[in-house]
Protein backbone atom coordinates (compact mmCIF):
# COMPACT_ATOMS: atom_id res chain seq x y z
CA UNK A 1 0.00 0.00 0.00
CA UNK A 2 1.26 3.42 -1.17
CA UNK A 3 0.42 5.72 1.03
CA UNK A 4 1.31 9.12 -0.39
CA UNK A 5 2.68 12.41 2.04
CA UNK A 6 0.11 15.11 0.51
CA UNK A 7 -2.65 12.77 1.25
CA UNK A 8 -1.53 11.88 4.68
CA UNK A 9 -0.76 15.85 5.34
CA UNK A 10 -4.13 16.90 3.72
CA UNK A 11 -6.47 14.37 6.13
CA UNK A 12 -4.12 15.64 9.26
CA UNK A 13 -5.20 19.14 8.16
CA UNK A 14 -8.29 18.33 8.21
CA UNK A 15 -8.74 16.86 11.72
CA UNK A 16 -6.69 19.46 13.07
CA UNK A 17 -8.72 22.20 11.22
CA UNK A 18 -12.42 20.89 11.95
CA UNK A 19 -11.24 20.70 15.98
CA UNK A 20 -9.75 24.36 15.72
CA UNK A 21 -12.77 25.72 14.25
CA UNK A 22 -15.26 23.93 17.12
CA UNK A 23 -13.45 25.30 19.61
CA UNK A 24 -13.10 28.57 17.88
CA UNK A 25 -16.60 28.95 17.75
CA UNK A 26 -17.14 28.19 20.97
CA UNK A 27 -14.97 31.21 22.30
CA UNK A 28 -16.48 33.31 19.74
CA UNK A 29 -19.06 35.09 21.76
CA UNK A 30 -22.03 34.86 23.98
CA UNK A 31 -24.36 33.30 21.31
CA UNK A 32 -21.61 30.94 19.97
CA UNK A 33 -21.12 29.37 23.50
CA UNK A 34 -23.42 26.74 23.30
CA UNK A 35 -21.47 24.84 21.02
CA UNK A 36 -18.82 24.06 23.90
CA UNK A 37 -21.48 24.13 26.57
CA UNK A 38 -19.85 27.54 27.49
CA UNK A 39 -16.96 25.78 28.68
CA UNK A 40 -14.44 28.31 27.38
CA UNK A 41 -11.18 26.69 29.62
CA UNK A 42 -11.44 23.73 27.96
CA UNK A 43 -11.86 25.03 24.78
CA UNK A 44 -9.28 27.47 24.74
CA UNK A 45 -6.45 24.66 25.52
CA UNK A 46 -7.59 22.58 23.02
CA UNK A 47 -7.64 25.50 20.61
CA UNK A 48 -3.87 26.72 22.08
CA UNK A 49 -2.32 23.18 21.31
CA UNK A 50 -3.84 22.34 18.34
CA UNK A 51 -3.03 26.19 17.36
CA UNK A 52 0.54 24.65 17.90
CA UNK A 53 0.36 21.36 15.73
CA UNK A 54 -1.55 23.34 12.90
CA UNK A 55 1.66 25.55 12.78
CA UNK A 56 3.65 22.46 12.79
CA UNK A 57 1.70 21.12 9.82
CA UNK A 58 2.13 24.31 7.92
CA UNK A 59 5.30 25.00 7.80
CA UNK A 60 6.07 21.01 7.46
CA UNK A 61 4.24 21.58 4.31
CA UNK A 62 5.70 24.98 3.01
CA UNK A 63 9.49 23.93 3.40
CA UNK A 64 8.12 20.40 1.37
CA UNK A 65 7.35 23.07 -1.44
CA UNK A 66 10.05 24.95 -1.17
CA UNK A 67 12.45 21.79 -1.37
CA UNK A 68 10.38 20.84 -4.19
CA UNK A 69 10.74 24.57 -5.88
CA UNK A 70 14.39 24.58 -5.61
CA UNK A 71 14.66 21.21 -7.30
CA UNK A 72 12.34 22.53 -9.84
CA UNK A 73 9.53 19.73 -9.41
CA UNK A 74 6.53 20.66 -11.54
CA UNK A 75 4.65 17.92 -11.11
CA UNK A 76 1.65 18.69 -9.16
CA UNK A 77 0.20 17.21 -5.54
CA UNK A 78 -2.81 16.63 -5.99
CA UNK A 79 -3.75 16.31 -2.63
CA UNK A 80 -1.76 19.07 -1.11
CA UNK A 81 -2.93 22.17 1.09
CA UNK A 82 -0.82 24.41 -0.32
CA UNK A 83 -0.22 25.10 -4.32
CA UNK A 84 0.01 28.03 -6.95
CA UNK A 85 -3.34 28.15 -8.11
CA UNK A 86 -6.90 27.37 -6.86
CA UNK A 87 -8.52 26.19 -3.91
CA UNK A 88 -4.57 25.06 -3.02
CA UNK A 89 -3.66 28.64 -3.60
CA UNK A 90 -6.84 30.30 -1.65
CA UNK A 91 -5.56 28.01 1.27
CA UNK A 92 -2.03 29.14 1.45
CA UNK A 93 -3.39 32.55 1.80
CA UNK A 94 -5.89 32.25 4.17
CA UNK A 95 -3.57 29.97 6.37
CA UNK A 96 -1.02 32.61 6.64
CA UNK A 97 -3.57 34.94 7.87
CA UNK A 98 -5.08 32.38 10.25
CA UNK A 99 -1.82 32.05 11.70
CA UNK A 100 -0.31 35.56 11.68
CA UNK A 101 -3.51 37.27 13.09
CA UNK A 102 -3.05 34.53 15.68
CA UNK A 103 -0.19 35.00 16.75
CA UNK A 104 -0.61 38.68 16.95
CA UNK A 105 -3.69 37.51 19.58
CA UNK A 106 -1.53 35.16 21.12
CA UNK A 107 1.33 37.85 21.84
CA UNK A 108 -0.25 40.92 22.20
CA UNK A 109 -2.93 40.52 24.54
CA UNK A 110 -0.89 41.72 26.89
CA UNK A 111 0.48 44.70 25.51
CA UNK A 112 -0.95 45.86 22.46
CA UNK A 113 -5.47 45.85 22.75
CA UNK A 114 -6.22 47.73 20.07
CA UNK A 115 -3.78 45.07 17.28
CA UNK A 116 -5.55 42.37 19.30
CA UNK A 117 -8.84 43.08 18.91
CA UNK A 118 -7.77 43.58 15.01
CA UNK A 119 -6.57 40.68 14.56
CA UNK A 120 -9.69 38.70 16.63
CA UNK A 121 -11.92 40.85 13.77
CA UNK A 122 -9.97 39.29 11.05
CA UNK A 123 -9.47 35.89 12.52
CA UNK A 124 -13.56 35.75 13.54
CA UNK A 125 -14.55 36.76 10.30
CA UNK A 126 -11.72 34.75 8.50
CA UNK A 127 -13.47 32.03 9.96
CA UNK A 128 -16.85 32.04 8.41
CA UNK A 129 -15.35 32.33 5.06
CA UNK A 130 -13.35 29.56 5.43
CA UNK A 131 -16.05 27.34 6.47
CA UNK A 132 -18.31 28.26 3.64
CA UNK A 133 -15.22 27.29 1.66
CA UNK A 134 -15.02 24.39 2.72
CA UNK A 135 -18.61 23.21 2.43
CA UNK A 136 -17.87 24.72 -1.49
CA UNK A 137 -14.66 22.10 -1.47
CA UNK A 138 -16.52 19.33 -0.50
CA UNK A 139 -19.44 19.94 -3.21
CA UNK A 140 -16.34 20.32 -5.85
CA UNK A 141 -14.97 16.71 -4.46
CA UNK A 142 -18.13 14.91 -3.94
CA UNK A 143 -17.21 12.17 -5.74
CA UNK A 144 -15.39 11.14 -2.51
CA UNK A 145 -18.53 10.75 -0.55
CA UNK A 146 -19.49 8.23 -3.29
CA UNK A 147 -19.51 4.63 -1.60
CA UNK A 148 -17.07 1.67 -3.25
CA UNK A 149 -19.53 -0.25 -4.94
CA UNK A 150 -17.31 -3.57 -4.85
CA UNK A 151 -16.27 -5.20 -2.09
CA UNK A 152 -12.60 -4.61 -0.66
CA UNK A 153 -11.04 -7.20 -3.16
CA UNK A 154 -12.01 -6.64 -6.27
CA UNK A 155 -11.65 -2.90 -5.59
CA UNK A 156 -7.42 -3.64 -4.69
CA UNK A 157 -6.79 -4.44 -8.41
CA UNK A 158 -9.21 -1.46 -10.21
CA UNK A 159 -6.58 0.65 -8.10
CA UNK A 160 -3.88 -1.31 -9.50
CA UNK A 161 -5.24 -0.87 -12.35
CA UNK A 162 -5.65 2.28 -13.08
CA UNK A 163 -2.62 3.45 -11.47
CA UNK B 1 -24.37 10.70 -13.85
CA UNK B 2 -23.90 14.24 -12.50
CA UNK B 3 -27.06 14.02 -10.72
CA UNK B 4 -25.90 10.55 -9.05
CA UNK B 5 -22.44 11.95 -7.40
CA UNK B 6 -23.86 15.25 -6.32
CA UNK B 7 -26.59 13.42 -4.74
CA UNK B 8 -24.69 12.45 -1.03
CA UNK B 9 -23.74 16.13 -1.08
CA UNK B 10 -27.41 17.96 -1.45
CA UNK B 11 -28.67 15.11 1.60
CA UNK B 12 -26.10 16.03 3.51
CA UNK B 13 -27.15 19.99 2.82
CA UNK B 14 -30.92 19.16 3.24
CA UNK B 15 -30.51 17.19 5.92
CA UNK B 16 -28.52 20.00 7.87
CA UNK B 17 -30.42 22.70 6.45
CA UNK B 18 -33.84 21.40 7.79
CA UNK B 19 -31.47 21.05 11.02
CA UNK B 20 -30.48 24.52 11.34
CA UNK B 21 -33.71 25.79 10.19
CA UNK B 22 -35.48 23.77 13.05
CA UNK B 23 -33.04 25.00 15.46
CA UNK B 24 -33.84 28.45 14.46
CA UNK B 25 -37.39 28.02 14.91
CA UNK B 26 -36.90 26.37 18.08
CA UNK B 27 -34.68 29.30 19.17
CA UNK B 28 -36.74 32.23 18.06
CA UNK B 29 -40.12 30.53 19.27
CA UNK B 30 -38.45 29.77 22.94
CA UNK B 31 -36.86 33.38 23.40
CA UNK B 32 -40.30 34.94 23.60
CA UNK B 33 -40.82 32.86 27.37
CA UNK B 34 -37.31 33.89 28.46
CA UNK B 35 -38.16 37.91 26.77
CA UNK B 36 -41.11 38.11 29.08
CA UNK B 37 -39.08 36.74 32.00
CA UNK B 38 -36.24 39.12 31.90
CA UNK B 39 -38.58 41.92 31.61
CA UNK B 40 -40.56 41.22 34.69
CA UNK B 41 -36.89 40.93 36.28
CA UNK B 42 -36.26 44.47 35.75
CA UNK B 43 -32.66 45.30 37.76
CA UNK B 44 -31.48 42.39 38.31
CA UNK B 45 -28.08 41.09 38.07
CA UNK B 46 -28.69 39.57 34.46
CA UNK B 47 -30.12 42.09 33.10
CA UNK B 48 -27.57 44.44 34.31
CA UNK B 49 -24.76 42.73 32.64
CA UNK B 50 -26.88 42.86 29.37
CA UNK B 51 -27.16 46.45 29.30
CA UNK B 52 -23.54 46.79 29.99
CA UNK B 53 -22.48 44.54 27.31
CA UNK B 54 -25.37 45.77 24.84
CA UNK B 55 -26.07 42.74 23.40
CA UNK B 56 -24.12 41.37 20.50
CA UNK B 57 -21.14 40.64 22.17
CA UNK B 58 -18.41 39.50 20.96
CA UNK B 59 -14.55 38.43 22.32
CA UNK B 60 -13.15 42.48 21.13
CA UNK B 61 -15.54 43.68 23.25
CA UNK B 62 -14.73 41.34 26.26
CA UNK B 63 -10.98 42.42 25.63
CA UNK B 64 -11.57 46.43 25.58
CA UNK B 65 -13.51 45.67 28.68
CA UNK B 66 -10.21 43.77 29.77
CA UNK B 67 -8.15 46.43 29.18
CA UNK B 68 -9.87 49.13 30.85
CA UNK B 69 -10.80 46.87 33.89
CA UNK B 70 -6.95 46.26 33.98
CA UNK B 71 -5.84 49.86 33.06
CA UNK B 72 -8.34 50.84 36.48
CA UNK B 73 -6.55 49.00 38.95
CA UNK B 74 -3.26 49.71 37.25
CA UNK B 75 -2.06 46.34 36.28
CA UNK B 76 -3.01 43.82 38.15
CA UNK B 77 -0.04 41.19 37.93
CA UNK B 78 -0.91 38.17 40.31
CA UNK B 79 -4.28 37.51 39.08
CA UNK B 80 -2.99 35.51 35.85
CA UNK B 81 -1.16 33.60 37.40
CA UNK B 82 -2.88 30.44 37.91
CA UNK B 83 -2.60 27.09 36.89
CA UNK B 84 -1.26 23.93 37.31
CA UNK B 85 2.75 22.71 36.18
CA UNK B 86 1.01 20.72 33.43
CA UNK B 87 -0.65 24.10 31.45
CA UNK B 88 2.59 26.05 32.04
CA UNK B 89 4.59 23.36 30.12
CA UNK B 90 2.23 23.52 27.48
CA UNK B 91 2.04 27.16 27.44
CA UNK B 92 5.54 27.34 26.91
CA UNK B 93 5.94 24.82 24.43
CA UNK B 94 3.04 25.89 22.43
CA UNK B 95 4.38 29.33 22.56
CA UNK B 96 7.95 28.36 21.54
CA UNK B 97 6.65 26.40 18.49
CA UNK B 98 4.50 28.96 17.38
CA UNK B 99 7.30 32.26 18.28
CA UNK B 100 9.92 29.94 16.30
CA UNK B 101 8.18 28.89 13.10
CA UNK B 102 6.41 32.05 12.51
CA UNK B 103 9.24 33.64 10.70
CA UNK B 104 10.46 30.81 9.03
CA UNK B 105 6.44 30.38 7.78
CA UNK B 106 6.56 34.09 6.59
CA UNK B 107 10.04 33.60 4.49
CA UNK B 108 9.01 30.17 3.05
CA UNK B 109 5.92 31.81 2.12
CA UNK B 110 7.63 34.85 0.77
CA UNK B 111 10.21 32.65 -1.20
CA UNK B 112 6.94 30.60 -2.56
CA UNK B 113 5.34 33.74 -3.42
CA UNK B 114 8.08 34.83 -5.46
CA UNK B 115 9.29 31.63 -7.32
CA UNK B 116 5.35 30.95 -8.05
CA UNK B 117 4.47 34.35 -8.95
CA UNK B 118 2.61 34.47 -12.49
CA UNK C 1 -6.55 4.59 0.01
CA UNK C 2 -9.98 6.22 -0.74
CA UNK C 3 -11.99 2.61 -1.81
CA UNK C 4 -11.32 1.26 1.73
CA UNK C 5 -14.65 1.24 4.17
CA UNK C 6 -13.37 2.52 7.06
CA UNK C 7 -11.91 5.55 5.30
CA UNK C 8 -15.17 6.30 3.21
CA UNK C 9 -16.60 6.49 6.87
CA UNK C 10 -13.99 8.94 8.22
CA UNK C 11 -14.61 11.01 5.43
CA UNK C 12 -18.12 11.40 6.16
CA UNK C 13 -17.43 11.66 9.33
CA UNK C 14 -15.37 14.64 8.48
CA UNK C 15 -17.74 16.40 5.78
CA UNK C 16 -20.53 16.14 8.03
CA UNK C 17 -18.44 17.67 10.81
CA UNK C 18 -18.12 20.57 8.66
CA UNK C 19 -21.70 20.78 7.86
CA UNK C 20 -22.17 20.87 11.36
CA UNK C 21 -19.44 23.85 12.04
CA UNK C 22 -21.00 26.17 8.97
CA UNK C 23 -25.08 25.03 10.88
CA UNK C 24 -23.55 26.15 14.12
CA UNK C 25 -22.13 29.12 12.25
CA UNK C 26 -25.31 30.03 10.88
CA UNK C 27 -27.39 29.33 14.02
CA UNK C 28 -25.33 31.50 15.89
CA UNK C 29 -25.10 34.03 13.85
CA UNK C 30 -29.37 34.65 12.88
CA UNK C 31 -30.84 33.09 16.12
CA UNK C 32 -31.66 35.18 19.05
CA UNK C 33 -29.50 37.73 20.99
CA UNK C 34 -27.94 35.82 23.93
CA UNK C 35 -30.23 35.44 26.81
CA UNK C 36 -28.42 37.47 30.22
CA UNK C 37 -27.86 33.50 31.75
CA UNK C 38 -25.69 32.71 28.37
CA UNK C 39 -23.98 35.92 28.71
CA UNK C 40 -23.69 35.07 32.28
CA UNK C 41 -21.90 31.69 31.36
CA UNK C 42 -20.20 32.49 28.85
CA UNK C 43 -18.67 35.28 31.14
CA UNK C 44 -18.08 33.00 33.55
CA UNK C 45 -16.21 30.11 31.14
CA UNK C 46 -14.17 33.11 30.13
CA UNK C 47 -12.83 33.65 33.55
CA UNK C 48 -12.47 30.12 34.39
CA UNK C 49 -9.82 30.18 30.93
CA UNK C 50 -8.11 32.90 32.58
CA UNK C 51 -7.71 30.69 35.92
CA UNK C 52 -7.44 27.15 34.47
CA UNK C 53 -6.03 27.02 31.12
CA UNK C 54 -3.24 29.17 28.83
CA UNK C 55 -5.01 32.14 28.48
CA UNK C 56 -4.22 34.17 31.74
CA UNK C 57 -0.77 32.68 31.32
CA UNK C 58 -0.40 34.29 27.70
CA UNK C 59 -1.82 37.60 29.25
CA UNK C 60 1.07 37.81 31.15
CA UNK C 61 3.49 37.29 28.52
CA UNK C 62 4.78 40.44 29.26
CA UNK C 63 6.21 39.77 32.56
CA UNK C 64 7.83 36.64 31.14
CA UNK C 65 11.08 37.50 30.68
CA UNK C 66 12.05 34.18 28.81
CA UNK C 67 8.79 34.20 26.37
CA UNK C 68 9.96 38.24 25.57
CA UNK C 69 13.41 37.25 24.80
CA UNK C 70 11.94 34.51 22.17
CA UNK C 71 9.44 37.39 20.65
CA UNK C 72 12.04 39.75 20.38
CA UNK C 73 14.63 37.00 18.78
CA UNK C 74 11.96 36.14 16.35
CA UNK C 75 11.13 39.63 15.29
CA UNK C 76 15.08 40.32 15.14
CA UNK C 77 15.62 37.10 13.09
CA UNK C 78 12.15 37.99 10.58
CA UNK C 79 13.61 40.75 8.75
CA UNK C 80 16.84 39.09 7.17
CA UNK C 81 15.18 36.21 6.76
CA UNK C 82 12.68 37.15 4.61
CA UNK C 83 14.93 39.44 2.51
CA UNK C 84 16.98 36.44 2.40
CA UNK C 85 13.87 34.43 1.00
CA UNK C 86 13.49 36.78 -1.80
CA UNK C 87 17.15 36.82 -2.77
CA UNK C 88 16.70 33.36 -2.92
CA UNK C 89 13.72 33.07 -4.93
CA UNK C 90 14.97 35.46 -7.69
CA UNK C 91 17.63 32.99 -8.30
CA UNK C 92 15.37 29.67 -7.58
CA UNK C 93 13.31 32.05 -10.87
CA UNK C 94 16.51 33.26 -12.71
CA UNK C 95 17.82 29.59 -12.48
CA UNK C 96 14.55 27.66 -13.33
CA UNK C 97 13.99 30.21 -16.30
CA UNK C 98 17.36 29.68 -17.68
CA UNK C 99 17.28 25.65 -17.60
CA UNK C 100 13.96 25.69 -19.08
CA UNK C 101 15.32 27.63 -22.43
Amino acid sequence: MNIRFDFVIHWLWTIVFALLTLSGLAMVGAKYGWILNYDIASADYVHRVLAAVYVLLTFISIAYEVVRAVKHEEKKLAWFIIGKSGYQLFTFITTLMFIITGAIIWVCMDSNMSATAFALYIHEKLTYIVVASVIWHIYAKCHALLWPKKPNTTDKKNVAGTK
Amino acid sequence: MRDKKKHHFLQLAVIFGVITLLTLLYAWGSREGTMSNTGMMGASMGSMMQSMHAKNITISDLIKQQEQTEMASGGMLSHHEGGSAGIKLSHYLTTGIIIVLLPFIIAGAIFLGVVWWR
Amino acid sequence: MMQKRWFKVFVWFASTSFFFLASGILISELGPEPSEQQTMQFMMGMMDAMHNSMMGLSMSLEHDTGLKQLVGTASYILVPLVILAVLFGLLVRFRGKRNAR
